[in-house]
């Protein structure tokens, strides 16, 4: 199976601090246009304050015990109703001990500060994807492509210093801790992306997430 | 916003901190020249620590350990006859440049120092001074990062004679133009604010769209970790460190740099000592007598009645917040994107020493730091269309005009 040419913008942005990442997600899907999008974030404050719903107003203060750090997420993001689903691996920890039991990064999570990221955006159109929705394809050559799901890891790219080979999709629903080592491919394909390194922008993506730690 | 325990992760400087520990990674400004005009020991107070500049057998200078009294305030400043040297305690490297002695806390090798403009520039052209601000160092840093304030926070109200602008900050017209920096600044609040990093930290460009097709671009630096280079005039800039004294007091040094006549030494430092007092270089205008705050000046003359001089307003936004900002009760807007880039850099860099890997830090490679020039700092109006193009050639228009070697 051959790589799939998509319609993608490598990207720069800010999402909002304070509201459920979702939110902050969603939002910006919609302020570029996307369908969907590859991030990654580093350093950046988390907070979960218990019973605080998805819609109740931005808290006006906050308590150590509430708070913690993304030290690196790497996610595929797409829009589900008024929020956002997003998918990958990432490093974190809490100050209060007691929410670090998980493996799984809570779905309430909120950002305690605007955080920077970069990441790809996928433009809207017909291409079905898992972790992507619904994409454009296209046929002209581009930098970044999906290889999709594929169950015997036939037609995988070989990775070099340009071309390098994303796996994506891995938990459907959530973000889980960075367990798997880097570079090792799971033997159950889900879809990847396929990126062209020497585009400059894509590169500072890449670089971003090559500080898994 | 972020908890108490993270503020202080990035805010608190002593020996053993984590956003100390990256501080000491760099050189940093301890002293001006003029200090040493005193006998020595001359004390210095920098993060957290209590030193003194000593001159040795051989008549280097270096900065000492000094023991400090049971109370003894932060911006202390005892003469040289009460200075009491602890023979035990660290000395650290100094090194004197263009006015500013600067000193070197840190572990291992001390670092490169890049070649700026302050740096590079003749000794005629450059002037150092300092000046006491009485909170600490990362909310005086951030006000330098943050583009949008200046429209609101320097607001004047009218516009002084460009001609009566020497030395002082915004009060030149724009590179090109008749316009006054303060007009622009009060007519174009509302500024698009681009962040790019950079090898010595962040390229700030804040654009004001103005009317037809013309966009005011103001181009400012963040120095990793903390200091900023930002335009002063059309023939100047300034390279301004905020160094702590301690958590809850730090020091601006500043070098103003001159891209064309020598630097008027002579009445830089007389204006700064109108507002100045020796030794401790603590400003005149402070909280207790509410900086000059003048309601029939706010009335009719600038936007906070405190007087022409902006360092003053930067001076009560800063302290007003408090000795440390309560960052547990910020939020942060679209506005604040350099400060968003730059606490991520901090963070960063904190992970980076936890992780052994000072290699990472901005501007810790030898082979490469001497090779930093510049960096472009100027205001210029240009069409929306070429802003970038512009900006840039009005900036290598000053450079090859400069009578020293400005050459990037």
């Amino acid at each position: 199976m051959e790589p799939i040419a998509v319609e993608a913008v490598p990207f720069e942005d800010f999402i909002d601090g304070y509201f459920p990442l979702g939110q902050s997600l969603c939002y910006l899907l919609d302020r570029r246009g996307f369908a969907s999008a590859w991030i990654v974030m580093r350093v950046a404050p988390i907070m979960e304050i218990p019973g605080l719903r998805d819609h109740d107003p931005v808290p006006l203060h906050i308590d150590s015990k509430y708070e913690g750090q993304i030290d690196w997420l790497s996610a595929s993001v797409r829009r589900s109703g008024s929020t956002a689903g997003y998918s990958g691996a990432a490093r974190w920890a809490w100050n209060e001990p007691a929410l670090d039991q998980s493996n799984v990064l809570s779905p309430f999570v909120r950002l305690a500060e605007p955080a920077f990221i970069r990441g790809i955006g996928f433009l809207p159109g017909d291409l079905q994807t898992d972790a992507l929705g619904a994409i454009r394809g296209t046929s002209r050559r581009t930098a970044v492509s999906i290889l999709m799901q594929n169950d015997n890891m036939q037609g995988r790219p070989a990775e070099t210093a340009s071309i390098i080979d994303r796996v994506i999709g891995l938990h459907p629903q959530d973000l889980r801790r960075l367990s798997e080592p880097r570079g090792e491919k799971p033997d159950v394909c889900p879809e990847s992306l396929v990126l062209d390194g020497s585009d400059p922008v894509i590169a500072s993506v890449l670089a971003d997430e090559a500080k898994a730690g | 916003m972020i908890s108490q325990q993270l503020n202080d992760t990035i805010t608190r400087v002593g020996r053993g901190t984590p956003a100390g520990g990256v501080l000491r990674c760099y050189w940093q400004p301890a002293a001006l020249a003029e200090e040493l005009e005193a006998t020595l020991p001359v004390p210095v107070n920098l993060l957290g620590e209590r030193l003194a500049l000593v001159r040795d057998e051989a008549g280097g200078l270096s900065l000492a350990t000094r023991k400090a009294q049971d109370g003894e305030p932060a911006v202390s400043h005892p003469p040289a006859d009460q200075i009491d040297i602890d023979a035990d305690g660290p000395v650290y490297p100094v090194v004197l440049k263009k006015g500013v002695v600067f000193a070197y806390l840190g572990q291992g090798a001390a670092p490169e120092f890049p070649n700026f403009d302050c740096f590079r520039a003749d000794d005629a052209h450059v002037f150092a001074f300092k000046g006491l601000w009485e909170c600490n160092w990362l909310q005086a840093l951030e006000i330098g990062i943050d583009p949008a304030h200046a429209s609101f926070l320097h607001r004047f109200l009218e516009d002084e004679d460009p001609a009566d602008s020497y030395g002082k900050q915004f009060r030149d017209t724009v590179a090109g133009t008749e316009m006054a920096t303060t007009q622009v600044l009060r007519d174009y609040p509302r500024p698009e604010i681009d962040v790019e990093e950079t090898d010595y930290g962040l390229k700030i460009t804040a654009l004001r769209h103005m009317d037809h097709g013309q966009t005011h671009v103001r181009i400012t630096n963040q120095i990793f970790p903390e200091a900023i280079c930002i335009p002063m005039s059309r023939e100047m800039t300034i390279t301004q460190w905020h160094v702590p004294i301690d958590d809850e007091n730090c020091y601006w040094y500043t070098l103003f740099t001159s891209f064309k006549e020598p630097v008027d030494k002579g009445l830089m430092r007389a204006q700064r000592l109108e507002e100045h007092e020796l030794p401790t270089y603590a400003p005149k205008k402070n909280r207790a007598n509410h900086y000059g705050y003048d309601p029939k000046e706010q009335e009719t003359a600038t936007y906070t009645g405190m007087g022409m001089d902006i360092n003053v307003h930067d001076q009560w936004a800063v302290e007003g917040m408090g000795a440390i900002q309560d960052r547990t009760r910020e939020h942060l807007g679209r506005s604040d994107k350099a400060i968003i880039r730059y606490r991520r850099m901090l963070r960063e860099a904190i992970k980076a020493l936890e992780n052994d890997d000072r290699a990472s830090l901005p501007m810790q490679d030898r082979g490469r730091v001497t090779k930093i020039v510049g960096p472009l700092s100027n205001d210029a109006v240009a069409p929306t269309d070429d802003w970038s193009g512009i900006s840039l050639k009005a900036d290598l228009e000053r450079r090859a005009g400069c009578p020293w070697d400005a050459s990037v």
